[in-house]
């Protein structure tokens, strides 16, 4: 701790600590433009400057850290006189062109000036000029270089947190100005983040141009509904259409950071493609009818099925949608629907029961229901079946920064490659199916591991029987993660969406249970948390969106684990363990699926079999479908219900780290479209049920009754930064059993694996305007030597087959990718890549040919 | 493929590439005259740096040229020792044979005629340099008549 | 009588291979320090010497190797700065064209005392010729065993590898070389952590001038009392000076440390052209403050020119006699200034180039009432509080112009001329 007395007042700070963060803390503004409390401090804009007692010049006081003993002054004449003086240098040359700046209003210039500023302006030469337009950077972000006032926080930012480097500074003295390689940021994230540290109108958004003035927006704080890092927005709103979404550095797991999909792609909430009524099938299509209609259609056509039973009926729900329609989603297909079959993932071909066994064992204990930062805050990381960059891009972020600042020891095993294994003491590319094997394989050469597998049950079998010479491909990384798992403390695992795809995803989750238990025979802390692409799918699983789990991962085929719920929700409940969405379609293949629901999802085009998901859709009996938006399964629909975005209704998501956060809609629904929640109820009525009241305080009540991890939670407690839910299992998750371990898949040929992309995350993001813009068609990513051996050239038009189906798009080289893997992004309708896929077959094998 | 083997071989003096970002530019220049998007891009490959890091580096430092410069490139001092011994009446006169402003290349692509900054030789003030050669000092302007000529005729053979 | 030592071979037609070298006692002072002195005691010979850097800040050269941390087990990098840029200087030029050895050898033994086994050698793009001469030398250096493994069997490694800037006067500020060498805009760097303790590659680092590297060799050789006992004590040794601008002889003088300004222009120099008489001198670089004539008595050395609110800086001596215009010559030197600015702090940038509006118009005849009072506010926003010296030594460099001249620019205002031209 060090002394310091700032004007006077004299306090105890930590060491290390600057001096105007301690100034602060005592509630002392000092200006500045080029600190940010998240990047390296510059130390360049020199409005902070202050005097210290015993130092001939004025210090920066961003850049000085505190001493003990130490005397500053903030308050003297010197440094308002030199405050002043920076001001009238740094309006020297600006244009003061604010009346017709998007950022006036909400300039730092602006408000320094009028703080701290002088009345007058005595330059009066010829002020430089950069250009005379702006210039479109890329189609979201405009640079006016006049009004730059060389902070660098965009530069910072771009390569300190993003990491992305795509912006720079070019030029030197009074003609450097930043800006992308050759005045172009067309191959950046798009994410944005400069535009919003930048202090003045000098990098703006061009979604925004012109919209708005800042004084006449209406800002609503809620969550973003894109991947499962849960960032905060503040969205807002000018005469009830969407203008602008930002992020506040106070609040939220990202501070002030978002990536392209949050920032720009909220607009899909006014896509073309909404839905403006419901519509029933009736001859000649689907036709815009009442609510009324749809409903009476519905009770109409699942009466007799319903009473027949549970085998002809079920439900698929999004991990899109908020907990309170999820809860209720469960809840109307089991007391109306009268079935266990739902399903909250249709993407993932190989996370069968089996793997939700060791998902309730990871929920129940090892999981860490905590802050992101606290987890990362582990001394080595492993990052596992993910593309972090693509799929959680803030998650990223956080990431990169705990590896760059306190020198975390980053892994990562994943099947394409990402700029974030730049930041990692070693990469592994393999094909998902090894992830067992490759855990068990790294656990066997920790030191002292192997004494500990006795206590493991069945998994000690596995254990052993992993080869501890591993094969040569994954050596050094093997080599390098022992020894830093050996040396850890404490080890956070991070699992991503790619190990759900992956065929081995059972085994890989009970390896993961066996990785916990054996780190913390060694001693060490262990934890692990998903980085889900979804929001909520978290919500989706506790709450009992699940086959044959009611919510709280409880076996429904327990009486007394129904018996709460019965009483809860006055109806008996099926006791069968239902179906999953793959035995779901299989059904409906064989003509058996009288009534198939689909809440908030696509499956036309995520479920990896597109053969059998489009017939099996076309020969349900009554196909449900609700939605906002005509998907390519609406279009196949009896009826259709238009249903609010996250931005109109209210409700909660849990995040990845376990914590529930707030929605708070931004507007009414769109068109005739309702709230998720308030159609399940209209539904359940017309099939004579009444699903309780609806509205999300007596839903979360509900939930937080009922469900284990939310218990003691209240709706009206989650605050502007949410609660977390809590593991739920005395122990560390029951029994541990003996997966299959396959070893890693070696192929000659091509295998392909999907997933997001930077732009895309499932068919919501398709419908962003913004991001559809930004990236517009389907391609083909491969690695240049792969693509020489087939003659193929970047850009060129190929033709992906397997041995169900071929698709085409144009190839996208990248140096980086392993050269037996092939990646095409998933969300594409027109693409279809789901023709080319099989169930459980994953990767794919493929052959890509010049088209 | 030379251009590559040279700033590997360059790259070898750091510990890590982006060290050898201004060797490599040194390198490309001298191969191709000046650095052109395409090129910076190609630098960047070899070095497997961000393309903006090398762009950065192009546009920071006077000695590379990411527009086409002449083929004799005259920089002329005018910093306060030259200037004092008459470096602006030079650069006139070099205006004046050439005609063609500072900073302009003749139509012919020849030459191209910068003022820099001071070239650490005031003791032969008025000096200036051509390309990457020695220094001219003591510049009068029947020496700089002379020195043209020289070239001219350089260009010629 | 004071025998050069700096300009001994340099001066000398065709010495600066290594043969003649050599012939001259050349790296006998290295192999007499990796022989008999270990780093420490190498290290306090020169703390003894009071040897003071030679690149304008004038730092006790032993104590800045004294701060380079013992028990680190990062790599430790020498960097030599021969990035000589400012106007008025070219001793190191002359040093590395005439005898390049010399530094080398100062190079080896400074790396020796700090432990280096790779230094950078951080020269100037636009010095061809010693480009040329130090390639050539490193080559004959590596060739002898004087560079590269385990020289003269002493089990000591260095290698050194030539960085060429690439015209940036800013690099010459020694965060913004490392930055420069780190392949980065030449940008001056937040200190502390100073170089001694994280510089290149965030390791320790020293940085030394080529001059203050070349007095190495000799503080060997002849030992700290022959170095004490030229010049002041408190900064003593051979020096360079480099003389220009309206002078009679131009050149670098080396003479002892402390010889009166008046001494070196008129005796040495030649003093000023004939018919002329001497107006103004600068005396050691452009952004070193001008002294009237009336002021030439001062002595060359760190401690008296900064106790008459100048600097010995490079000792880049410009002479400006009675025709020449005080208001052109700080134009021209603000012009340098702002034209090198790296454009990261406001001071600098902003204050710079307002600076230089005001000069330009002045200089052209359209001065207007309250510039110089500009000016004034405008020296004072610059200096003290702009990143690093580029903008402090610009804004104290226009201010003593303006305070020891300051007719001349009231002259230039209201005559609405300039009155030279």
């Amino acid at each position: 701790m060090a002394k310091i007395t700032i004007d006077g007042n004299t306090r105890e700070v930590a060491d290390g600590t600057l001096i105007l963060e301690a100034a602060m803390e005592q509630g002392i503004d000092i200006p500045t433009f080029c600190y940010m409390a998240r990047l390296a401090p510059l130390a360049s804009c020199r409005m902070c400057l202050v005097e210290i007692e015993g130092q001939g010049k004025l210090q920066p006081s961003c850049a000085t850290t505190v001493a003990d003993g130490m005397v500053v002054r903030t308050d003297t004449p010197l440094v308002a006189e030199t405050r002043k003086s920076m001001l009238e240098l740094l309006l020297a040359n600006h244009p003061l062109d604010c009346p017709v700046c998007d950022k006036s209003g909400e300039c730092e210039l602006q408000d320094q000036v009028f703080e701290y500023g002088a009345g007058e302006a005595r330059f009066q030469d010829q002020k430089r000029v950069f250009y005379s337009k702006d210039i479109d950077l890329n189609p979201v972000i405009i640079f006016n270089a006049q009004r730059c006032i060389q902070c660098q926080r965009c530069v910072r930012i771009c390569e300190e947190v993003v990491g992305a480097v795509a912006l720079g500074t070019v030029e030197k003295g009074m003609d450097t100005k930043v800006t992308g390689f050759e005045n172009s940021l067309a191959g950046c994230d798009h994410c944005g983040n400069c535009i919003e540290v930048c202090p003045v109108g000098a990098l703006m958004s061009t979604p925004y141009r012109y919209k708005a003035r800042p004084w006449d927006l209406k800002e609503t704080d809620t969550i973003c509904p894109y991947c499962g890092t849960g960032c905060h927005l503040s969205i807002s709103v000018r005469d009830g259409q969407l203008s602008r979404v930002r992020s506040k550095y106070e609040t939220g797991v990202n501070g002030e950071t978002l990536c392209v999909k949050g920032r720009f792609g909220i607009d899909f909430i006014d896509g073309d493609n909404r839905l403006r009524t419901p519509l029933v099938r009736k001859e000649g299509g689907l036709t815009a009818v009442s609510w009324e209609e749809a409903a009476a259609f519905i009770a109409e056509r699942a009466d007799g099925a319903i009473e027949k039973g549970g085998s002809g009926l079920g439900g698929l729900a999004s991990p899109r949608l908020n907990n309170e329609s999820l809860y209720l989603f469960q809840k109307l297909m089991r007391t109306a629907f009268r079935t266990n079959s739902i399903d909250s993932s249709s993407r993932w071909s190989a996370a069968g029961p089996g793997a939700y066994q060791s998902l309730e064992g990871l929920f129940g204990g090892l999981y860490a229901r905590r802050s992101l930062h606290q987890v990362l805050e582990a001394d080595c990381i492993l990052i596992l079946g993910a593309t972090v960059t693509d799929e959680t891009p803030v998650t990223e972020y956080m990431v990169r920064g705990v590896a760059r600042s306190r020198g975390t020891k980053l892994f990562i095993a994943s099947a394409r490659p990402s700029r974030l294994d730049s930041e990692a003491i070693s990469s592994l590319r393999f094909v998902p199916g090894a992830e067992a094997y490759l855990l068990s394989a790294l656990l066997n050469g920790i030191e002292g591991a192997e004494k500990t597998f006795a206590n493991m049950g069945a998994l000690k079998k596995s254990l052993l029987k992993a080869a501890k010479t591993p094969p040569p491909e994954f050596g050094e990384f093997l080599e390098k993660a022992r020894t830093a798992f050996g040396a850890a403390e404490s080890v956070t695992l991070l699992i991503g969406a790619d190990l759900l795809r992956s065929p081995g995803a059972a085994a890989a989750l009970s390896m993961v249970h066996g990785l916990g238990r054996v780190l913390d025979a060694l001693g060490k802390r262990a934890e692990v948390q998903f980085l889900f692409d979804r929001p909520n799918q978290m919500g989706a699983w506790e709450l009992g969106v699940l086959p044959g789990l009611l919510p709280g991962w409880r076996p429904v085929g327990d009486a007394a684990v129904r018996a709460p719920f019965e009483e809860a929700w006055g109806a008996s409940l099926p006791a069968d363990s239902g179906a999953d969405f793959r035995r779901m379609l299989e059904r409906s293949e064989a003509g058996k699926m009288d009534v198939l629901y689909v809440a908030g999802s696509d499956p036309l085009l995520s479920y990896p079999d597109g053969g059998l998901v489009e017939s099996a859709l076309s020969k349900a009996r009554l196909l449900i479908v609700q939605d906002a938006f005509m998907t390519g399964t609406a279009r196949l629909a009896d009826v259709v219900l238009p249903a609010a975005t996250f931005a109109e209704e209210p409700g909660t998501f849990t995040n990845n780290e376990g914590k529930v956060q707030e929605l708070r809609p931004i507007r009414r629904p769109a068109f005739e479209s309702k709230p998720n929640a308030e159609i399940f109820a209209l539904v359940a009525e017309a099939l004579g049920r009444d699903l309780g009241p609806v509205s999300p305080d007596a839903v979360f009540a509900e939930i937080a009754h009922l469900v284990p991890s939310y218990r003691g939670l209240s709706r009206d407690g989650l605050g502007d930064d949410g609660s977390y839910t809590r593991p739920f299992a005395e122990e560390n998750g029951g029994d541990l059993d003996d997966p299959p371990l396959a070893a890693p898949r070696r192929t000659k040929g091509l295998e392909l694996v999907t997933g997001d992309s930077m732009f895309h995350s499932g068919y919501l993001s398709g419908n962003s305007p913004v991001l559809g813009n930004l990236s517009a068609k389907a391609y083909v990513e491969m690695n240049p030597d792969a693509a020489a051996g087939l003659e193929l050239a970047d850009g060129s038009g190929v033709v992906v087959r397997s041995s169900h189906g071929e698709m085409k798009a144009r190839l996208k080289l990248n140096k980086r990718f392993p050269a037996g893997v092939v990646f095409v992004p998933d969300n594409f309708a027109d693409a279809r890549l789901n023709r080319l896929l099989k169930h459980g077959e994953y990767p794919c094998p493929v052959e890509v040919q010049r088209e | 493929m030379a251009l590559k083997n040279s700033i590997e071989e360059a790259a070898k003096r750091y510990p890590n590439p982006r060290s050898a970002i201004m060797p490599a530019l040194f390198l490309a220049q001298k191969e191709h005259g000046f650095l052109s998007g395409d090129l910076l891009k190609e630098v960047a490959g070899i070095l497997d740096v961000p393309e903006i890091w090398v762009y950065e580096v192009s546009t920071f430092y006077g000695m590379f040229h990411t527009e086409p410069v002449g083929k004799f490139h005259i920089k002329i001092c005018t910093n306060l020792s030259c200037q004092l011994l008459e470096a602006e009446s030079m650069l006139a006169h070099l205006e004046k044979k050439l005609a063609i402003e500072t900073g302009g290349t003749t139509p012919d692509g020849m030459f191209t005629l910068s003022s820099v900054e001071c070239l650490g030789a005031c003791e032969g003030a008025p000096m200036m340099q051509v390309n990457d050669g020695y220094y001219h000092m003591n510049l009068t302007t029947a020496r700089i008549d002379e020195i043209l000529d020289g070239l001219r005729k350089e260009a010629a053979e | 009588m004071f025998e050069k030592v700096l300009l001994k071979n340099a001066e000398k037609p065709d010495a600066h291979g290594i043969e003649a070298y050599e012939a001259a006692g050349g790296y006998q002072a290295l192999a007499k320090v990796l022989r008999e002195f270990s780093p420490d005691g190498l290290i306090q010979l020169v703390k003894d010497s009071n040897l003071k850097g030679r690149g304008g800040a004038g730092f006790p050269t032993g104590l800045k190797w004294g701060f380079v941390p013992k028990d680190s087990d990062k790599p430790k990098y020498l960097c030599c700065n021969a990035d000589e840029s400012e106007p008025g200087t070219f001793k190191d030029r002359v040093i590395m064209e005439g005898d390049p050895h010399m530094m080398l050898e100062g190079m080896a033994l400074a790396s020796y005392a700090i432990g280096a086994e790779v230094a950078y050698l951080y020269i100037r793009g636009e010095f061809v010729l010693c480009i040329e001469r130090l390639e050539t030398a490193l080559d004959e250096a590596y060739r002898k065993g004087y560079l590269g493994r385990d020289i003269l069997g002493s089990g000591f490694n260095l290698d050194i590898h030539m960085h060429l800037g690439a015209g940036a006067y800013i690099c010459g500020e020694e965060t913004a070389m490392l930055e420069s060498i780190e392949g980065r805009r030449g940008e001056p760097k937040l200190k502390p952590p100073f170089p001694a303790v994280a510089g290149l590659y965030e390791c320790p680092t020293v940085i030394n001038n080529v001059e203050t590297l070349a007095c190495l060799p000799h503080i060997v050789n002849r030992g700290v009392e022959w170095f004490r006992g030229i010049g002041p004590e408190q900064s003593p040794g051979p020096k360079l000076y480099c003389l220009s601008g309206h002078v009679q002889k131009p050149g670098v003088y080396e003479l002892p440390m402390g010889i009166s300004l008046r001494e070196l222009v008129d005796d040495h120099a030649g003093g000023a052209r004939p018919g002329r008489k001497i107006k103004a001198v600068i005396p050691g670089g452009v952004s070193a403050p001008m002294i009237p004539e009336s002021g030439l008595d001062v002595t060359m050395d760190f401690e008296s020119l900064t106790a008459i609110d100048t600097m010995l800086g490079s000792a880049g001596v410009i002479v400006l006699d009675d025709g020449d215009c005080i208001v052109r010559a700080a134009k021209n030197i603000n012009e340098f200034f702002h034209e090198e600015s790296c454009g990261k702090c406001t001071p600098c940038r902003e204050g710079l180039d307002w600076t230089g509006k005001i000069l330009h118009r002045m200089e052209a005849g359209e001065g207007r009432q309250g510039d110089l009072e500009q000016l004034d506010f405008l020296c004072g926003s610059i200096f003290g509080n702009s990143f690093c010296a580029l903008g402090d030594g610009a804004a104290w460099a226009l201010k003593a112009a303006i305070t020891q001249f300051r007719d001349e620019f009231v002259q230039h205002v209201e005559e609405g001329r300039c009155p030279f031209h």
